[in-house]
Order: structure tokens, then sequence, then C-alpha cells
């Protein structure tokens, strides 16, 4: 069983479930979606001697909005997740984040890299989005977006690697398709935006930069490029897998444990 | 309990992959590669051509046209570069008796060791009848008035897409571009029927998705629906409204998986 609570942060509540006692583990999300996407592999981490946090960004899940929302800089997500490990005492965590989660993970090794035991960023990369996209405040109107819902659906399914059977693509386009465009269309900007290239090599605590083959948003060459940069990161690359390897593989609390052990090597 | 248990799974999620048969050998989509050429000393025009036409799509093919775009802004080619040829159909017409000679067209690719694309062409071949796999109405000739027809059947029986056009009031229209020019098919709808199927509606199509001819042969014969991912790339683009496209995104959806898995059943016989 795990356990949930709410943070008061800066007079906005956060939340925050909490699985296992081990060693501490900060699940990141995507953009939009919830702490929901570690549901299974939270509880598998937890098994395998870890504490899992997984939290819900301001605006996300269970997580009341930002005083600022709409939130579209992912440092400031990363100054936010810092805050909820400082309120949980949590020392030397490691941190695991996927896509725009994986961006704030790296956010946070440029800050507090000494406070860390070291992170999994997944499907995320240093630079710049592709288009470095700009804000899109028609994006953020009913009148300017048609469809979101179904763009969504068949959006994000696309993104799923091709070795994921139909139901769980199926589940994770779902779940995308109940997101809230006031907090989604922001996170993408935030992830266009984000521009951590030059803080890459302040990152010193170990390092695994994990990429599906499959997703088309996130190319292995950029993954690589932002690893030549942190001393001493690892690259996994996943056939078959896509954007969410998290809720994709079935063993991703294996992986994730072995990436932990190979650190530790280091 | 394992993810995603007890979900019925959208049928737009069973794309065929598990049990995909590949287009036979001389139909659209299907692919020839040749072993890789290294350009001899003499490397120009010549050379390349050369590699243009080597992999005819059936033994006894005439060669009747190849559209070779200016290379302006490409790289020129040195001697010795190693260069691997790819030949994909991308449309066959038979004449309308069925019996005379067939025009197969071509997409020919060149691309380096390094799998970069250096050089692009489209070839026209004629072929005898008799060395040429027989008619496919679900692939031959995408986006014609014929093949549209045939789509709009089944699109008509199928309640999610009747439910998904249940308010709209326009034409849609599914181009394709190669050497032979434009290749358009409308489907003028009404309130989830399609009432018309052709080349143009009379007020021309509200929106009209556009792809050249090998995007659409691999996206209708590959393994896997890749249309979202081509879009993402740009390979699709809209002319008309935007919005109604936007709109209609579980339409277009639909559409697509109806148009692969005409040509599935058909290769299955």
């Amino acid at each position: 069983m795990g356990s949930a609570d709410y943070l008061d942060i800066d007079g906005r509540l956060g939340f925050v479930e909490t699985y296992g006692s081990g060693r501490p583990v900060l699940c990141v999300h995507t953009a939009g979606q919830h702490g929901f996407q570690y549901r299974y592999a939270a509880r598998a981490i937890a098994e395998r001697g870890f504490q899992a946090i997984v939290v819900d960004l301001p605006g996300h899940g269970r997580s009341e909005p930002a005083a600022d929302s709409p939130v579209s800089d992912l440092s400031w997500y990363g100054d936010w997740c810092i805050r909820v490990l400082r309120e949980l005492s949590v020392d030397r965590p490691y941190l695991l984040g996927c896509s725009i989660g994986g961006k704030i993970v790296l956010d946070i090794g440029t800050k507090v890299p000494d406070e860390l035991s070291g992170m999994v960023s997944m499907a995320a990369y240093g630079q710049r989005g592709s288009k470095g996209r700009s804000a899109r405040p028609w994006g953020l109107e009913d009148s300017g977006s048609p469809s979101n819902r179904e763009r969504s659906f068949y959006g994000h399914a696309a993104l799923v690697g091709r070795s994921c059977p139909p139901e769980v693509t199926q589940m994770i386009a779902e779940m995308h398709a109940r997101e809230d465009w006031q907090i989604t269309v922001p996170d993408q900007t935030a992830w266009g935006r984000q521009d951590i290239w030059d803080s890459l090599p302040k990152i010193t605590c170990p390092t695994y930069l994990v990429v599906g083959e499959d997703d088309f948003g996130v190319p292995v060459a950029r993954v690589k490029a932002t690893a030549a940069r942190i001393p001493g990161a690892r690259v996994a690359t996943l056939p078959g897998v896509g954007h969410y390897p998290m809720e994709e593989l079935p063993d991703f609390a294996d992986r994730f444990v072995r990436w932990i052990a190979e650190l530790e090597e280091r | 309990m394992s993810q995603g248990s007890g979900v019925s799974v959208d049928p737009i999620f069973l794309d065929g992959s598990d049990s995909y048969q590949p287009p036979l050998p001389g139909t659209v989509g299907s692919v020839l590669t040749a072993a890789t050429r290294k350009l001899p000393a003499s490397a120009g025009p010549v050379a390349e051509l050369e590699l243009f036409l080597a992999l005819p799509p059936v033994p006894d093919a005439r060669l009747v046209g190849l559209t070779w775009p200016g290379q302006a802004s490409a790289k020129p080619l040195s001697s010795g570069a190693v260069l691997l040829p790819e030949a994909t159909v991308t449309r066959r017409r038979f004449d309308s008796h069925g019996d005379g000679d067939v025009l197969i067209d071509q997409d020919v690719r060149l691309t380096d060791d390094g799998g970069d694309l250096v050089r692009q062409a489209s070839a026209s071949w004629c072929a005898s009848r008799a060395s040429v796999p027989a008619p496919d109405p679900a692939t031959d000739e995408i986006a014609s008035p014929a093949w549209g027809e045939a789509l709009a059947v089944r699109l008509g029986s199928d309640p999610a897409f009747t439910s998904s056009v249940s308010t709209f009031d326009g034409s849609i229209g599914l181009a394709s571009r190669s050497s032979a020019g434009l290749a358009v098919v409308e489907f003028r709808i009404y309130r989830g029927t399609i009432i018309e199927t052709g080349r143009k509606s009379l007020d021309g199509a509200t929106y009209a998705v556009e792809a050249d001819a090998l995007t659409w042969a691999e996206l209708i014969t590959g393994r896997h629906d890749d249309y979202v991912r081509f879009a993402a790339r740009g390979l699709f683009t809209v002319r008309g409204s935007g919005f109604q496209y936007l709109r209609l995104t579980k339409t277009m959806r639909i559409m697509v998986w109806h148009a692969r898995k005409m040509g599935q059943e058909a290769r299955r016989g």
C-alpha cells in the first residue's frame, strides 16, 4: 500500500504519493498528465527496495494550479520539485522523469547536483524543441483549437512504441484525452522553450538518459548530444518503445534497477 | 492486474500489423533494393541515371518516362560515393480492357552510406499485362475516383465514420502528387452521409489532404498506420479549411484505417 498527502507550497496544495521505504526516487510525469503514469511502476520500484515519491505537478491531476498559472517554464516546475523534496526531508534522492518530467529532472540536476544520488531522464534532451516553440495563445482558446480531445487521443497514441499492446496504447491515449488544455498547452510551450544546453555540464550526479527508438518526438541524436555534455552520462535506447517507457514496459522496474546499478558502479 | 486488462480496444489500434502481408512484388508499395553501387570516377548525371534505372518493377518493363527534379540544392556526388538505390511502386494503371500494357510508376531514391537521401526521381515503366500481378483496385490508383468510390462504400457502412461526420456539410478531398500530376478524389458529405464521390465536388473541397504518391503508397500498404507520424514530419499538407480538418480529426483517422484495411483484405484474397 502507498500513502498520499497534500503539501502546502506557497499556499497551494500539491499532491504526492509515496510507495515503499527504501532509497527515495522522485517520479515526474509527462506534459498534461499526472502521477497516474507511475501507477504500476511506482509499486514495482518500491518492491525492489526503493521509496517511490510520485508528484502531481501544480495544475495536474490532484494538485491545485499554481498561483501564477498557467506555467510555461520547466525551471519553475524544477524549483517546485526541489521544494517538495525539502518539505519531505528527502535525503539524496534519485530522480526519474519522462518527457517534460525528463527535462525537469535535468533542470534539477543543473541546480542541486550535489543533493542527488543520480537521475534517469527519459524522452528528454537539453536543447530547445525542434521548433523552438513560442507561446501559442490561440491554443488556449476553444475557438482556435477544435477537437482537442481527439487530436490528443490519436496524437499521443502515435507516440507509443510499436511493441506496446494495443490496450495499453489505448489507455495512454485515453488518459491524455482527459487533459485540461489550459495546462497541457503551456506544458508543451515550456517543453519547446527550455534550453539548458549551457548548464548541462553542471549535472555532476550520475545520469542515465533513456529514449525509445519509436519516439518520433524525441530524436535519439538529440539525446546523445545531450548526454555528451553531461559528465559520465550514459544512454539507453529502447527498441520498440515510444514516449512512455514507464507505462509501455511491463519490466520497467527491473530495467530501472539495472540502470541505477550501472550508475552506482561509476 | 496487468496494465490495460479488460479494456475494449478501439479498432483504430488494430492496424493489422500483427497479420501484415507485404505487397506482392511489382504492386503498389512493393520495394526493390539493389546492392550498393560505388559511383565510378566519371561520376556525373549519366552515372546517377544508371542507378535510377537499375530497378525495373518487373523484368520486361520498358522505361517510358523519368522525372528527375532539379538537384541544384543537393550536394554534388563525388566519385567513389557509395549509394544504395531503392525503388517503390507508387501507381499502376491498367487499360480499361485489362489486357493491354500496364503503366507502372516508381519512386526511386538513392541514399548514401550514412542513410541520408541524396537523390530522388520518379520513373514510369510500361510492362506487358502478362508480366504484372493482377489488378488491385484497393491500391493501384490511390486517390483516384474509382479508389474513392470503393472507399466510400466502406465508410458509408461504418457507424463510427457516419457519426464522426454527422455535423458536417462539405467535401473532404484526398490528393496524391506524382510526376503524372495531381490525383484527387473528393467525398461530398451531408449530415453523416457521403452523397457523392468524384474528382471534384461542385463547390470544391472544404479541405483536401495532400501528399506525394510515395507517402500515400507507404501509408496505405505499410505494416503500421503511420498517418500521424507522417503528418508530424510534414509529409501531409492540408489545403482549404485547416479548422475543419482539425475538427474532423477522428474522421481522417477512420478514412485512413479503412483505406489500409481495404488494401490488406485485397492482399489476403
